[in-house]
């Protein structure tokens, strides 16, 4: 379970600090999807870094399953996101050198895991790229790249999943297998989704969602 | 498991491969260079030894204290001896005056003994005649009718001719002793009667061995020395030769200084791109779970991993490539290749490590700190190229590297804080260069045009390669000059016909027949000098014992005679550097100095000095200084007096004179006609410096192709560093319709401009510091090196100008659509 509590984050501009997110109060439960909509520059995708644990709140606090993780160092959120969260990003961020099987072990690799080969083409197989294993990334398509992402964001076996508009570089179809694709395997997995998007019928697909307004947070 | 997909994604992008080659070519340059220029230096020191035919000699009027010699085993010294001394040589009951070197077992230490049994056939030995046996000068043979086997007197004893002596290591050291050489076993001399108490007997006492003992012998030594011992020196034996190995090496130390700061920058550079361009990688293991400890564990684990073998394999191959080379160059000088020190490969382990330490550990330890939010924000990069804490560290790194390289810290520095204050400095002559050129109202094409506007719009990354090429074209051409202006210098000291004979001794009643005969020969002699034979006694009417210590008369060079003379017009090649040169009734009670005599016991113009000459004393005024070439192979003298205070005193004449190959035979017909005149021939010791320059003029080509290796990576490194961002724009072009040949053509336009201006800068560059080297470190005649102005320009349009058309091959290579989705 995540629980945020009068979460405020401000960026230096110049002498002067912005506010991008003020007084946030939230829980999400285990298992929950959940879409935080917003427009852009809204500050949704800061929230989203801040739930991973990518970054610091400014203030206010930040727990995940007991653990306080806006108190943590670099390093220990480092350890906690290896260990809890998996990612999903709107550019795919595959290391473009790699292949997709690749890619998908590196994770598996981090992890200490031994059988890197054959659960990394198990999950690309999840995702429908058994014949796409030696392919680069540049060698992809958008949507497959994305699908990449997707087995190597399962492949860790997450807790939580985050996922910053998953659907943003692709075409409305190749967009909607993609939902499909990830909604089924946040099913199958029992995962806690939660997505970023500023597309409406994206999350209309979560059980809640929540809107960034002038750094405030609400319910839709 | 990691490390390996890691090594496996570095090595296809490439930056791996970049930053290695770097690393390779530091470690390789470094190591080749420093081997090859140990091996070199050896060559060179080694042909200088043999002009003294050992390392270290001890020069004695008397036989000295054997318990000295017991000293120089104890320092695990070889040692050589041989005696000097003039006697009379019989040969069918007719005398010779001969100058005899009796040599021992030992002799030469250095160098060989050339010698000749059967006509026409030359050998070499590393010893010289056995006991009974002698060698004698080959000039004797056609003069007295010799022939080996032959039986001879010298003193007392009989003694079989055994060969034609044609050469000594060592014969500059006693060219002027009187007489032709007859070499003889040193256990002969007594035998002969001919050293007897009184004799002018010169004892030589040769060393050998290491440096460090040697010195140490030496230092032990020299305060027992009495009045009539001294060290002879290379510096006082030979002077070209020990010039031409003094400025060698200090080219050599330029050199290896210029080739460490360039791969070191190219190293640093690359550093520098290999963690820019893995930034995002970096973000995106972070955002994976991965730790900044980890992260930097890591990268070192994986630049180790490639870097241990990159290492081994360029010291291997450096050894390899010097070892082909130098055997190549020994081969065709027929020398024996010396033996390599473990130095130059502690050198390049060294090099690589404190490279890694200096240059690309502080970029890798930037990449941790990458923050993981950058996957996020979606942004290129934050990173600061070469931040103060790593440039600090690339000019400690220099520094530690030039320090184990020069071996002074004072060098080093002054190279390097100069050099980097140089690049400051160009920063803005190459701004307000590129800001001129895209102002400039050119024809433009659609290709000169865009390369115009690329360079509006990278106008600050042009300005810092423009800066970085001027100065390694700088360093190029510089070393061109430098070349051009040493090898200029000893080529003026040693022209093709500088003269290759002294003929000394030459009585007055000889002279006007000599000097006919050189005319009817066709031999053009330089002035003939009278030679006068007198001891500096006092300076302003005080003793000079009494004012200046023993060492310091020697190294004035007045403990002993000196060779007075006068001159009516000022001698070729002398420089009046003070007063003014006076002639004739002028002359009369003046004295006109050598300069570096006069400074040594601060002489001025206008002192009384006194002379004694046989048991009289002459007193003279100074009305001039003179600089001398030592090694014009001309008479030159100390102390030229006025004519009217020698012309009482008898007096011989000396001159030289140049004779070609085949004008040889016709020395003997002097020899014979004048048999008191002495005829010394110089052609080995020339032979022996020219073989020198030689040397130095292979080994400068290589440090040249080295040097060029260098630059090269560094052109390179920042093409393909500023190339990066163009793919992108150059992917957008593409895709807007522009063709290959347009980015491509204004590509190479582009950095064709960038190259010829780094090149002015460059010639710029090179002539200020070759005349800071003209004036204060090779101490030539300031001079503007015209030639040299073109060459930077046309060097760095096509070095430049290739670089970034092949690198913009490549990006144009790949499609826009790849680059795009990139």
């Amino acid at each position: 379970m995540i629980k945020v509590q009068d979460l405020c984050h401000y960026l230096p501009y110049g002498d002067e600090q912005i506010t991008i997110l003020e007084n946030l109060n939230l829980s999400i439960q285990d298992g929950e999807t959940i879409a935080i909509t917003g427009s852009s520059g809204s500050g949704k995708t800061t929230l989203l870094g801040l739930l991973a644990g990518l970054d610091v709140p400014s203030s206010g606090s930040i727990t995940i399953d007991g653990q306080l993780i806006s108190a943590m160092d670099e390093d220990q959120r480092a350890v906690f996101r290896a260990n809890n969260i998996g990612f999903v990003f709107q550019s795919f961020h595959l290391l473009p050198s790699l292949t997709a099987v690749e890619n998908v072990r590196m994770v598996l690799e981090l992890k200490g895991n031994k059988d890197s080969q054959a659960l990394a083409e198990h999950y690309l197989e999840q995702v429908g790229l058994l014949h796409r294993l030696q392919h680069f990334p540049g060698q992809l398509s958008g949507g497959e790249q994305q699908r990449v992402a997707i087995a190597r964001a399962f492949a860790s076996q997450p807790k939580y999943l985050m996922a910053d508009e998953p659907t943003g570089n692709l075409d409305e179809n190749t967009g909607d297998r993609i939902i499909e694709l990830l909604f089924d395997l946040n099913r199958q997995h029992q995962t806690s989704l939660i997505l970023v998007t500023h597309e409406r019928r994206l999350a209309s697909l979560c059980q809640r969602q929540l809107r960034v307004f002038q750094g405030k947070l609400r319910e839709v | 498991m990691l490390l390996k997909s890691l090594l496996r994604a570095d090595w296809r992008s490439g930056d791996l491969r970049l930053l290695l080659a770097a690393l390779f070519l530091s470690v390789f340059v470094v190591t080749a260079f420093s081997a090859f220029s140990e091996r070199l230096q050896i060559l060179l020191v080694g042909q200088g030894q043999q002009f003294l035919a050992a390392d270290q000699v001890l020069s004695s009027t008397k036989a000295v204290d054997e318990a000295w010699l017991d000293q120089a085993d104890d320092f695990d010294l070889q040692q050589a001896r041989y005696l000097l001394f003039q006697s009379m040589l019989y040969v069918h009951d007719e005398p010779k005056l001969i100058s005899v070197k009796a040599v021992d077992d030992g002799y030469p230490l250095r160098g060989q003994l050339q010698y000749r049994v059967q006509p026409g056939l030359t050998e070499s030995a590393a010893h010289g005649p056995q006991v009974g046996e002698v060698w004698v000068d080959a000039r004797l043979f056609e003069l007295l009718d010799l022939t080996i086997g032959e039986q001879v007197a010298i003193g007392d004893a009989d003694f079989i001719v055994a060969a034609e002596l044609i050469a000594e290591p060592d014969r500059g050291l006693s060219l002027f002793s009187l007489g032709p050489r007859v070499l003889m076993h040193h256990q002969d001399v007594a035998k002969t009667q001919a050293v007897q108490l009184g004799s002018r007997v010169h004892y030589r006492y040769l060393f050998a061995g290491n440096p460090q003992q040697l010195a140490e012998f030496r230092e032990q030594l020299t305060p027992l020395l009495g009045d009539s011992q001294r060290w002879m020196d290379l510096d006082q034996s030979q002077p070209t030769a020990a010039g031409i190995i003094d400025n060698a090496q200090l080219v050599f130390k330029l050199a290896s200084s210029i080739i460490i700061i360039l791969a070191s920058i190219a190293l640093a550079m690359a550093s520098q791109r290999f963690s820019q361009r893995h930034q995002h990688q970096v973000a995106i293991l972070k955002t994976l779970g991965l730790t900044s400890q980890a992260i930097s564990k890591l990268y070192i684990q994986l630049l180790l991993l490639c870097a241990i073998p990159t290492v081994l394999i360029a010291v291997l191959l450096a050894w390899l490539a010097q070892t082909l080379v130098l055997q190549a160059i020994a081969d065709h000088l027929a020398l024996a290749l010396p033996e390599l020190s473990f130095m130059p490969f502690v050198l390049g382990i060294l090099t690589a490590l404190i490279s890694l330490a200096a240059f690309t550990m502080p970029a890798l330890w930037q990449l941790k700190s990458t923050s993981a939010l950058l996957i996020l924000q979606n942004t290129q990069s934050a990173f600061r190229q070469f931040s103060l804490k790593s440039m600090v560290l690339l000019f400690l790194g220099l520094l530690l590297l030039l320090r184990l390289y020069s071996q002074t810290w004072l060098f080093s520095v002054l190279l390097l804080t100069g050099l980097a204050a140089l690049v400051l400095v160009l920063l803005l002559p190459s701004q307000a260069l590129l800001k001129r050129l895209i102002r400039l109202p050119l024809p433009l094409t659609a290709r000169s045009g865009m390369a115009l506007s690329n360079i509006r719009r990278h106008l600050h990354v042009h300005a810092i390669q423009l800066a970085i090429f001027s100065l390694s074209l700088g360093l190029f051409v510089l070393m061109l000059a430098v070349q051009h202006q040493l090898f200029a210098q000893w080529q003026k000291q040693m022209p093709e016909q500088a003269p290759n004979y002294f003929l000394i001794n030459v009585s007055p009643q000889a002279l006007p027949e000599i000097q006919q005969w050189m005319a009817d020969s066709s031999i053009k002699a330089e002035t003939f000098y009278p030679m006068i034979q007198g001891r500096l006694s006092k300076i302003n009417d005080k003793p000079v014992q009494d004012h200046y210590s023993r060492d310091e008369l020697q190294k004035a060079g007045v403990n002993r005679e000196l060779n007075l003379s006068w001159s009516d017009s000022l001698p070729e090649g002398n420089t009046v550097t003070q007063g003014m040169w006076l002639s004739g009734k002028a002359m009369d009670n003046k004295v006109s100095v050598e300069a570096k005599l006069a400074e040594a016991l601060n002489i001025q113009v206008g002192d009384r000095l006194s002379f004694t000459i046989e048991t009289r004393e002459v007193i003279a005024v100074v009305s001039s200084l003179r600089e001398l070439t030592w090694d014009s192979m001309r008479p030159n003298f100390f102390v030229l007096l006025g004519k009217q205070q020698l012309a009482d005193f008898p007096t011989t004449y000396i001159t030289s004179f140049w004779l070609a190959e085949a004008q040889k035979n016709q020395v003997s017909s002097l020899v014979k006609q004048w048999p008191t005149a002495i005829l010394i021939d110089l052609d080995t010791v020339i032979r022996q410096i020219r073989q020198m320059v030689d040397y130095v003029g292979l080994a400068f080509q290589l440090v040249l192709f080295f040097v060029i290796l260098a630059s090269l990576m560094v052109l390179m490194i920042t093409v393909q560093a500023s190339l990066a961002e163009r793919r992108n724009e150059n992917a957008i072009l593409r895709a807007l319709g522009a063709e290959k040949r347009l980015i491509t053509g204004s590509l190479l336009i582009e950095f064709t401009l960038v190259g010829a201006l780094s090149g002015v800068l460059a010639s710029v560059i090179a002539q200020v510091v070759l005349l800071v080297l003209q004036a204060f470190v090779l101490h030539m005649p300031l001079q503007l090196q015209m030639g040299l102005w073109p060459i930077a320009p046309i060097l760095g349009a096509l070095l430049v100008g290739f670089a970034g058309f092949y690198s913009a091959r490549q990006v144009t290579q790949v499609s826009p659509l790849v680059l795009l989705r990139q």
